[in-house]
């Protein structure tokens, strides 16, 4: 009697053990906070933006000469250098030019240009989309696992143009400043827009005014 | 000896048939998709059925039934019957890994289609549709649509699925900005119109008083327009969806669902075809990953599309 209660104890145990250690639980938001931590894409934002933008500075495109060039004939944006990472009818342009500020608002900054009166956007309250990441080239999808990493780089870059260039920027900005920026503009091939086109801020500089 | 010799002779003259009728057969091709319940991946399927054949290969579809074990399944079968390439439409983006994988070391190269794994060294290349790209600009219709006010639903799609939150993240990242955009309810229908139908009803006891739905898919968007015409409120609220299947597009040119984003199911079957096409003519280097485009469709461009494509 007493061995087969040792027999069925030693079962129910071994049973038991095989069952703990065959099953694990984790709560779902540790596992996503896990899978977070495994690419740091704040720290990738950094280095993209304070970084890797200002060193290719000087391989921009005057804004104002390109809105020039595609005006007189828009077909040159099927030539221009430009990044197009997924073949749609967006071209991505990684820009930089020299203007006065003409106007401050909720939304956008407009820029006018000293030279030939052209006039530009520069994004300051909605700022989103793939167009900072995607202008310069340096970024590939290849280098990632996974395109939600990709996606959350674009994310993070966002937030930091939001804060740590705009904010600090519109504090100061007055009516009247001249300023020299590189940006980020999008334009599509099938309906290229060049009025008033919106550049997504990557450096933003006050300059000496001009007697 | 004598018998030894003729043992030999027998097994080398039955290898080397063996080994030409395999170079004189037409290659084998397996397409394995997560799920044929939906028309979207059976138009994926078909369309790399026919390209297959087009160009000269035999070729075989699996039904995942968006179950990642059925999958493995489908890849034991497919590796062991000797098919020559496997065209991918993963279940679980972290969870399929391992069957690409298991092509990859047995030298069966593997294209993923549409959905994507969380690798890049199990697939020879992965040719996905642009998901956030798309839903930033689905985002910034529904925030002017909607006037930047008012209370909507997210639907989910497949939680284990990178295109579920690639989309959802494309579509906050915008549509956050705006404060008087109050988002009352988000879950999950899996991709699935019947299910869709069924969270939504839910949704709208809780919360009678939206203004749009944005969803992860088409079908969801149906089952949740389905849902709205019978709490009678298909008129006030707009709803998106996403892929561009027919009775999305057929919806929208009748003034039912307000937009969706149209894939190119044709573009990324055919070039997964092509890729493995390539493969076996001895090309080695493909992309890691293919983005391709995808453009939103409202009644206003209509016009330019028909289902899963684009007017020639």
């Amino acid at each position: 009697m007493f061995t087969k209660v040792v027999k069925y104890f030693l079962a129910i145990f071994f049973l038991g053990f095989i069952a703990y250690h065959a099953v694990y639980f984790k709560k779902l938001s540790a596992i996503k906070v896990s899978e977070e931590i495994a690419f740091d894409a704040v720290a990738y934002a950094k280095d993209y933006v304070f970084k890797k933008i200002p060193s290719i500075k000087n391989k921009a495109l005057d804004i104002f000469m390109l809105i020039s060039e595609l005006e007189k004939d828009p077909k040159k944006l099927l030539q221009i250098d430009a990044k197009n990472p997924n073949s749609s009818d967006l071209k991505y342009f990684f820009i930089s030019g020299q203007a006065t500020i003409s106007e401050i608002n909720d939304e956008y900054i407009l820029l006018k240009n000293i030279q030939n009166d052209k006039e530009v956007k520069l994004a300051v309250k909605y700022i989103f989309g793939n167009s900072a990441r995607d202008c310069s080239g340096l970024i590939s999808i290849n280098d990632f696992t996974n395109t939600m990493d990709l996606n959350n780089v674009s994310e993070e870059i966002n937030k930091l143009i939001r804060k740590e260039i705009v904010t600090p920027f519109i504090g100061k900005a007055k009516k009247g400043d001249l300023i020299a920026f590189t940006g980020a503009v999008e334009i599509s091939l099938e309906e290229p827009k060049l009025s008033a086109i919106e550049i997504v801020p990557l450096t933003l500089a006050f300059q000496p005014s001009k007697p | 000896m004598k018998k030894l010799l003729l043992a030999l002779l027998v097994s080398i003259v039955f290898f080397s048939c063996n080994q030409s009728k395999k170079d004189t057969e037409p290659k084998k091709i397996a397409i394995i998709v997560s799920t044929l319940n939906n028309p979207w991946f059976v138009f994926l399927a078909e369309t790399a059925a026919k390209k297959a054949k087009e160009l000269g290969y035999e070729s075989k579809v699996f039904d995942s039934q968006n179950n990642t074990a059925l999958e493995s399944d489908h890849f034991e079968n497919a590796l062991s019957s000797g098919y020559d390439a496997i065209l991918f439409n993963p279940t679980d983006a972290a969870g399929s890994v391992a069957n690409a994988k298991k092509a990859k070391e047995l030298n069966v190269p593997v294209f993923c289609m549409d959905r994507e794994i969380n690798a890049t060294d199990a697939a020879t290349s992965q040719i996905l549709s642009d998901s956030y790209t798309a839903c930033v600009s689905l985002g910034k219709l529904f925030v002017e649509t909607l006037n930047k006010k008012g209370n909507y639903v997210e639907l989910l799609g497949i939680v284990s699925d990178n295109n579920t939150w690639n989309r959802s993240k494309g579509f906050h990242s915008l549509v956050d900005n705006y404060t008087d955009l109050k988002m009352v309810a988000q879950q999950s229908a899996d991709f699935d119109r019947n299910k869709a139908m069924e969270v939504m009803e839910s949704i709208l006891q809780a919360h009678p008083n939206i203004d749009g739905v944005f969803c992860g898919n088409d079908a969801m968007a149906m089952g949740a327009y389905q849902a709205l015409v019978a709490a009678n409120k298909a008129d006030k609220v707009k709803v998106f969806g996403f892929d561009g299947a027919e009775d999305a597009i057929t919806s929208i040119k009748e003034g039912k669902l307000t937009a969706t984003a149209m894939q190119f199911p044709k573009v990324i079957a055919e070039t997964a075809v092509t890729f493995a096409d390539e493969f076996f003519k001895g090309k080695t280097d493909f992309p890691k990953k293919l983005p391709i485009a995808v453009e939103v469709v409202t009644q206003q461009n209509i016009d330019k599309y028909i289902a899963y494509g684009k007017k020639n």
